[in-house]
Formats: C-alpha cells, structure tokens, sequence
C-alpha cells in the first residue's frame, strides 16, 4: 500500500512537471530591426565604410563607448565628414594600396571607430588620446580640433591610428618570436613608463617612454612611429657618427636593439599577413 | 499514510497555482514598452509649435542662459542661446538627439553643442551636461529633466513651453557680439572693464565671465582721480534678458560716498573710444547704458586692473608654462620651444629672498637634453603704477644650474614682446593667475604662483 502511494505521488508530480508549460511560449526573442537612417553622414559611412569594410564609424555620442570614469564630448558634426576623408587617406589607402594590403585590412580591420570630438579626460586629471578595446574598435579623440596642416595633431591621430591597429596583430598572431629577449632590463610597468623621458627610452631601446611599460605597447609603438614618423629611421635606427660622449654612445646602444626590433616587425608582418611595412611607409610619407 | 497524503495535496497546490495572467502581467513585451515610452516622450518633445524654453544653470554658483529647444521629429534640435564664444557659434544650431532608456528614459544631445561647449570647459570640470535623465511631466505640461553626469547634485533642467517670438526677446546675441567686439578690441586673455558713471564721480572695475555668466566688481575709484579707490570683492552670478545683464544678487553699498544698488545694467549704444597707451592708438569701444536705478553708465574697455596690481602679494616667485605664452591670440609654445631648446617655462622673481637683497629676474628655465638644468634670467629693477610694471633690464643675461646649448640670446625675444614700450599691465586673469600682458606688441604671459 505504501509503495503504491509512493508511486501515485512520483506520477503525480511528474504530470504536474511536464503539463505546466503554456503552449504559446516561445524561446525566440524576436530580432530587432531599426529603420535605416537618411542622415547624410550615416549614408556616406553606410556606404563607404560599413558596406566596404565592414567596419562602423560612430560619431554619435553613446556613453557606453567611453569608460565611466571618463568625460567627453562628442564630435562636431560638420567635422565628421572630414576626419572620415582623413581616415581614408592616411589608414585605408595606405594600406590597400600595397600588395597584399586590400586583404590584410579587410580581414583585420576592426569592426568598430569611435570619434570623439574632445580629449578623453579621466578622473586623475590625466587625458588620453586613443584607445583599443581587443581589436574590436579603435576610439579617436580631439575629432573637433582636425587640421590637416597642423602636423602635431595629424602625428598624434596617425600615431593613435596605427598604433591601436597594430595591436591586432599580437593579437592575432602573438609577438615575433624572441621580442621579449631584445630589451628585457629596459620595460617599466603601465604605473610608471611615464617618468622616463625620451631620451631615457631611446637609450633603452624604445622609441617612446610609453613603449616600455608593456611588450605589446613597445610593438605597437614601434609599428606607429615607423608608419608616421618622418624621421624614423635618424632617430632610432640609423647610429649617431664619431660618438664623443658616453650619452650618445648610449643612444647607439639603444638604436641597436631597436634595430633588432625593426626587423622583427618587419618580418612578422611579412610572415603573416604578406604585407610590406615599408611600402605602406612610403605610401604615408608621400601624403605628408 | 496522512503524510503522504497531505504533501500529494500540497504539491498539486504548489503545480497548479500558477495562472496565465500571473506570467503575462503586461499585455506588451519589455521592448514593446520601452519603445512606447521612448515614442510617447519623443511626442511630447517635438509637440510645441514654437518648442521649449529652458532657464539653463550648469553649475551652483555660475549663472544662467535662456536656451530654446525645437525638436524634430526627424531626430534634429534646433539649439538656440546667447554664448558669445567662438564667434556666435553657438547662437543657433542644429544636431541630431537621441531618446533612449537606459534605467530610464533619457535625452541624448549626440552631436557637439552648447551644452558639450559648457560641459568640456575647466577640463571637462564645469558641471554642464548633455545626457539628461527624463524625470516626469509636471501637470502644466512642463518636462523635467536632470543630469546623467554630474557627480553630485544633479542639475534639474526644466523645459517650458516657449512663445512666439520669446527667444527674439530674451536672447541676448546682439548684446554678446558687442561684448566680443569690447574684449577683441584690447586683445588681452582677461576680459576687464571699468563701469563709469555719466552722473557721479565714480567708476568700477569689473571683469566679465561670458562662459561661466559672472561678474566681479574688484575696485571702486573716482572719476576725477584714480588713485582714490576702494577695493571690492563682489562677484554675482546673472542672466542675459536681451539687452540686459540682470544680476542674481545685486550690488548695494556705499562706494566712496555714493550710496549704490544695481541689480543689473540694460545696454544700448556701442560706440568707437581709443585707448592712447602705445605709438599708435589702440581702437576699443564703450558701451552706454543705464542701470537698475537709472544712472548712466559707459562699460568701456580698460587695462587697469586693481587686483592685478596686488600679484606681488600673492607671491614673490611665479612661473609660466610655455603653452601660457600667447602671441596676438595663437598659442606660441612650440615658438618658444623651437627659438630657446629645452625652455619648459618662464620664471618671474619679484622681490625674492636669496639671502642677499631681494632678487628680481624674469627669463626661461630651461631642461637641457643631457639631464642638466639651465636658469636663463635677466635681473632687473622696476616700478609698479597701480598694474602697470616698468621694467629695466640689467644688460646681460645671467645664467645660473648648469650650462646650456640653447641659444639664450633668444630669451630677449620674449621679454621684449612682454615688457616693449614700458606697456607690461598685470591683469588677474582669474583666480591666483596672472596675465601679464602688453597691448602694444599683443603678447600675452600668464603666470600663477608658486610659493
């Protein structure tokens, strides 16, 4: 008797568990569509950045792509169309104009660029001009200070540009083998690469102070100021002659190791995507 | 056997005693509601026939802008305001704006605008804002609104249903270009003027604040002689009505006998005035108006400035950073920089205490590549006529730290531009920071204290 109201109450509770769903419940959310938008600015990036890249240029503001701690503003709108032209210029041409180079951008590009008109102002009191969130989107500031002829600022904006889009490629392909033996002794920390001074880095053997606090920085960097850097190769490859004093032989010394870098970068971008750093190099350098 | 028999009863109970309706307690899904709420807000915004107007305050403590909304429904604003910055631009704009819910329903100003102008000011400090969080609708059919971004306090912003023609009436662009057209004039950083009264023998010394809408009242003096003075320390903040500055808090006193209330100053005439400081004539303007208690006034443009006549009781060691140096309105850092190798800074010392007799010197501190220290000064004895600083440089200048490579004679280029014609004016540029600044050359030197 009591093994079979044991089994009246298992039958029980089983009909109970398997009636209780509702007929019309669905676990299909539906998708969400959004109407396209007829804003001219949208129109141009739908058509030449999204549809050809597949890479979406937003400019207008979401706080959700900036950190919480951090205030800006956003662009000014009649400077959007602009810094997209800049874009096109300095970043995409470069880059598809080289062999293999179409390919290589299109396969790597990030999905996402975020303009920011201001700087970015964090908490401290400190700025920063750019960002990357792992490949997936580069964040560029001070948009509403564009001036193609001001050379600081178009350094800064390649400077931010190429460096964030080369940290895809340790991302996706690991540094080049050995990197973290060429300068070991010369890396600070991202606490404190700020209290060296150019010169101090360069003796190290990094082309800026921000390029020792980690080994992903100091490729990402080196890629950047080789792209850039008009005088790249006086400044940090090729030696200073007839050294006299110790400082300048340390210089040399530094230049040694970022020659050994140099080449590494080179041939890591060579190996794995088929891309010729230098021929982008000469593509930039005949726009500035 | 009851045991059993109870939880059988019990746990029919718990199965079944859930309904339909329980599940399903609204008739619309999480999006179907949001998008409503998001439609219903976004009608009310874009209802008015003339749009909305907004008493706009940024901050406690700063004063305040009509500003008339007119929203789309094709996601474009229509900003309109008084700020006389960069040229007007910001007397009449058009962006995009977003409304969106987030942990409620919000109004996003997405492109730059006067609001993102205000916001980014004193290093993104200045408590304005551009991402409001919808609060409710007040019975008279009013939207309140309150700050997604400020810390603390959240500034409420409350949009009323404007009139026709009310932004015609109470926006005061004319009167923000004939203040540019007055600052402009003189060139300087600081913005300093003198209040003269037509019917009594009395003037004061004010600055105005465009971005931040105050107004500080540093001195009182006669007309007949300067040197007579009253120091004041009267700052209020106000609003523009038009053609008028109404004051939040109004000036009452006695200043040097003259029994004085003004609650604000209603301007009409811009009219052309001279300033005879230099070779060549200075072109500034004065602009007549009347106050509250109907006495008769000319602002004109001045470089007297009382407060900045007392930086030398601030301090007896000041520096400027060579991205303070201005040259006729451009930034002249990278100038400076490129004349003078390693210059980070201007240094002044004024009667400084190096054990011996008080020390005088201006001239650059300079990081030489090598890691070494450089002071390039030229001492000098001066004379101070209330802000006026006279300089005369010893013939040399002296070099104390360690030797240099950078072409030191350069640093003459620098303390010619500021101190050419004996026309150095200290102007207190705002608070602890001092402008020197010299209207014949145009060049500007904004130092702050140290010690």
């Amino acid at each position: 008797m009591k093994t079979k109201f044991k089994s009246l109450l298992i039958i029980g509770v089983l009909l109970c568990v398997s009636t209780s769903c509702f007929d019309d419940e669905k676990v299909s959310a539906p998708v969400k569509t959004y109407p396209v938008s007829n804003d001219p600015i949208d129109r141009f990036i739908q058509a030449n950045f999204i549809d050809r890249y597949g890479v979406a240029v937003r400019y207008k503001f979401v706080d959700r792509y900036v950190d919480l701690n951090k205030r800006v503003t956003p662009p000014k709108r009649e400077l959007v169309e602009p810094m997209l032209n800049f874009l096109t210029e300095f970043w995409i041409d470069p880059f598809i104009n080289v062999s293999g180079g179409r390919r290589f951008f299109e396969n790597h590009v990030p999905a996402e660029v975020v303009f920011i008109g201001s700087t970015i102002y964090n908490a401290d009191g400190t700025v920063t001009l750019g960002t990357a969130d792992a490949g997936a989107r580069i964040t560029l500031s001070e948009v509403n200070d564009i001036d193609p002829e001001n050379r600081a600022w178009v350094f800064r904006q390649l400077g931010t540009i190429y460096h964030e889009f080369a940290h895809i490629m340790h991302q996706r392909y690991n540094l080049p083998s050995s990197w973290q033996q060429i300068s070991p002794q010369g890396y600070t920390s991202l606490g404190s690469w700020f209290n060296l001074t150019n010169e101090e880095a360069l003796q190290r053997g990094f082309v800026s102070p921000y390029g020792t606090s980690t080994f992903n920085e100091d490729f990402a960097e080196i890629v950047a100021f080789l792209l850039y850097d008009p005088e790249f190769f006086e400044k940090y490859i090729d030696d200073e002659p007839n050294c006299t004093t110790a400082a300048c032989e340390s210089r040399n010394e530094g230049r040694a190791r970022l020659r050994r870098k140099y080449n590494a970068v080179l041939t890591h971008y060579q190996q794995f995507t088929g891309v010729d750093l230098l021929a982008v190099r000469e593509l930039i350098q005949a726009k500035l | 056997m009851k045991r059993i028999l109870y939880l059988l009863c019990l746990t029919s109970f718990i199965f079944t005693g859930c309904k339909d309706d329980d599940i399903n307690l609204f008739d619309k899904t999480a999006d179907e509601r949001a998008a409503e709420a998001i439609a219903n807000l976004k009608a009310d915004l874009i209802a008015p026939a003339n749009g909305w107007k907004l008493r706009y305050r940024p901050e406690n403590g700063s004063g305040s802008f009509y500003v008339f909304l007119k929203f789309e429904d094709d996601n474009t604003v229509n900003i309109q305001t008084d700020l006389g910055v960069d040229d007007g631009e910001y007397f009449n704009q058009t962006i995009t704006y977003r409304v969106d819910n987030s942990l409620g329903l919000e109004l996003i100003l997405e492109n730059y605008s006067f609001f993102s102008y205000l916001f980014e000011q004193d290093d993104a400090t200045f408590g304005a804002e551009y991402e409001f969080n919808f609060v409710n609708k007040t019975p008279d059919d009013a939207l309140v609104f309150s700050s997604k971004t400020d810390f603390s306090n959240p500034t409420i912003l409350l949009f009323v249903e404007a009139a026709a023609d009310e932004a015609d009436m109470l926006l005061g662009t004319a009167l923000a270009q004939n203040l540019n057209a007055m600052s402009a004039g003189l060139g300087s950083l600081t913005q300093s003027y003198k209040l003269v009264y037509e019917n009594k023998d009395l003037e004061f010394y004010l600055s105005l604040n465009d971005m931040r809408r105050t107004i500080s009242f540093k001195s009182a003096a006669r007309k007949s002689n300067i040197q007579i003075a009253q120091a004041m320390t009267f700052t209020t903040p106000y609003i523009v009505k038009g053609d008028s500055i109404v004051f939040d808090s109004p000036l009452t006193g006695s200043f040097l006998g003259n029994p004085i209330t003004m609650k604000g100053i209603k301007f009409n005439n811009l009219e052309d005035a001279e300033l005879n400081v230099c070779t060549d004539p200075i072109q500034v303007f004065s602009y007549a108006g009347v106050t509250s208690a109907n006495d008769l006034v000319q602002l004109e443009t001045t470089l007297l400035d009382a407060s900045g006549s007392q930086f030398a009781s601030q301090s007896d060691f000041f520096v400027c950073p060579i991205s303070n140096i201005i040259d006729n309105g451009v930034f002249a850092g990278a100038a400076v920089a490129e004349d003078i190798t390693g210059a980070s800074s201007m240094q002044l010392y004024y009667n400084y205490d190096l054990g011996g007799d008080p020390f005088y010197a201006m001239g650059f501190f300079i990081q030489n590549s090598n890691g070494t220290t450089t002071f390039a000064l030229r001492e000098f004895t001066s004379t101070l006529v209330n802000n006026n600083l006279i300089v005369n440089f010893a013939p040399e200048i002296s070099i104390f730290g360690s030797p240099t490579t950078a072409n030191i004679d350069n640093v003459n280029i620098y303390l010619d531009a500021m101190t050419a014609g004996d026309a150095t004016y200290i102007l207190e540029y705002a608070d602890g920071l001092y402008e020197f600044f010299n209207p014949c050359t145009g060049w500007s030197f904004v130092f702050f204290p140290i010690n």
